[in-house]
């Protein structure tokens, strides 16, 4: 009798010897090989992607519009039916003026050639010291590694990784504590003694706010805004809104001569549900270039 | 096993175990790992190379869904292997150990506790030998594997506390997935091949 080559067994220890393999590949060589399949993989978890997110931050996030049913008893049926279509209504035209406001302020602040693409956030994730954001748009709609994708006019991130229908963004607020961004720190009204203060702000270790640390006399007030100055980020990102000042303190280590100021992003930029992509035009790609 | 209703099942468990993965997570990174669930309901009942396929499967999808910063210039990066070769050693002890629990609820998240610490073990271990000089040399941006492994430990007790009910859901599911379970009395010990 006729023994086959290819039994289960044999093609299971192939296997295995593959995953071997691919443990012991160069990083940039096996992410080569696993980009695409991730890619589809989101895509292919979009449609339960979506609708989980906005459940998950309907529940962590407190509601913005609270609407006042009264006494269900005295209400008639077609009222509440109006009343929850206006909802929702009321949701949608939110929505879109959020987009409107967005794509508004950067247009005003880079007012250059930059196309603006909104993309939708289908999933937030947090994992071994990385935070992302999932985007429905990749490669078909125009989005490449390294844009820079904005909230309006706050930086949120750079695309890291880009499929054909999805992209990944990797938040500002991602970096580690080595790593810095280079800011500048100004009122957010114009003031009679103009002033500004140039720091380099690092991610705390709860990942949610910056820290910089300055002189004691360093003219920086709480309620500052910090722009992106940095050279490592692409032109398209610089003078992008880091966050605001929202403390402080004096130094733990030197209180009298230092003092560490908080930087907290203006939006919770894991529970963002819209973002823009800065698409540089191919034919105006700066000569100086980013990273 | 029916492998159609295995995958429909694995992609409705990905998806939430990603999507509401902010929701359910508690402190720096843990949350339960519906996917290894999945993998020792399958082990409790499937023949041998079922088992040993599922969970080859079932590790890809988890290094597709995992990326880590690696490379100097701290790129985010998707590495094909780690996970997958855990839940190969992970099935086969789950192999080993399904004719010892009892085949119940508390006896399957007992089995996904065991079977979750080698499976967490060895991927720690094999993202820990890539900072070696030989043969990689490419450590991961800001790894501890101490820290790593109670990450994975405070995961794996929450998985282990979740599995307490999604095994129950899933137990209703047995027949659909094609698993014969004998009647009679209660059998100690693992008979189907």
């Amino acid at each position: 009798m006729r023994r086959r080559f290819f039994t289960q067994s044999r093609v299971f220890a192939f296997a295995v010897v593959l995953t071997v393999v691919g443990c012991l590949l160069p990083a940039s060589v096996t992410h080569s090989l696993a980009d695409r399949p991730r890619h589809l993989l989101i895509t292919a978890l979009l449609p339960l992607h979506y609708p989980l997110k906005r459940f998950s931050d309907g529940l962590t996030r407190p509601a913005d519009q609270g609407l006042g049913l009264g006494t269900g008893v005295q209400l008639e049926r077609n009222y509440l039916e109006l009343l929850s279509l206006n909802a929702k209504l009321e949701q949608q035209l939110y929505q879109a003026q959020q987009a409107i406001e967005q794509l508004s302020q950067i247009r005003n602040l880079l007012q250059t050639h930059e196309q603006l693409l909104p993309a939708r956030v289908t999933l937030a994730s947090v994992g071994l010291d990385i935070k992302t954001l999932t985007l429905g748009r990749g490669s078909h709609h125009g989005v490449d590694q390294g844009m820079v994708v904005a909230a309006g006019a706050n930086l949120v991130g750079r695309v890291s990784s880009v499929g054909p229908w999805t992209s990944t963004v990797r938040l500002i607020t991602s970096t580690s504590p080595r790593t810095y961004l280079s800011v500048r720190v100004i009122p957010p009204l114009r003031e009679a003694s103009p002033r500004q203060w140039d720091a380099q702000l690092q991610v705390t270790d709860e990942g949610d706010d910056f820290v910089a640390r300055g002189n004691q006399d360093a003219p920086v007030r709480v309620g500052d805004l910090a722009y992106l100055v940095d050279d490592r980020w692409p032109p398209t990102a610089q003078g992008l809104i880091v966050g605001r000042v929202t403390s402080i303190a004096p130094d733990a280590k030197t209180p009298l001569l230092r003092q560490q100021v908080t930087v907290t992003p203006l939006y919770a930029l894991g529970q963002l549900g819209q973002v823009t992509v800065i698409q540089t035009v191919r034919s105006e790609t700066s000569a100086e270039g980013g990273r | 096993m029916r492998w159609p209703l295995f995958l429909i099942v694995a992609y409705i468990l990905l998806g939430l175990q990603t999507g509401l993965r902010a929701l359910f997570s508690f402190g720096d990174g843990i949350w339960p790992d519906l996917i290894l669930i999945l993998a020792v309901f399958v082990a409790m009942f499937a023949p041998r190379m079922t088992v040993a396929w599922a969970f080859l499967f079932l590790g890809i999808l988890t290094d597709l869904t995992t990326s880590v910063r690696a490379g100097s210039a701290g790129a985010d990066l998707v590495l094909l292997g780690p996970s997958t070769l855990a839940f190969v050693v992970g099935s086969w002890v789950a192999l080993q150990l399904r004719g010892v629990v009892r085949r119940s609820v508390l006896g399957a998240a007992t089995l996904v506790f065991l079977v979750g610490i080698f499976i967490h073990l060895v991927a720690v271990a094999v993202l820990t030998m890539r900072a070696m000089p030989w043969p990689l040399g490419e450590p991961i941006a800001n790894w501890s594997a101490a820290d790593e492994l109670v990450r994975r430990f405070g995961s794996l007790l929450y998985t282990t506390c979740t599995s307490l009910l999604l095994i129950y859901l899933l137990g209703r599911l047995q027949h659909a997935f094609g698993f014969v379970v004998p009647r009679g009395p209660s059998q100690v010990g693992y008979v189907m091949r």
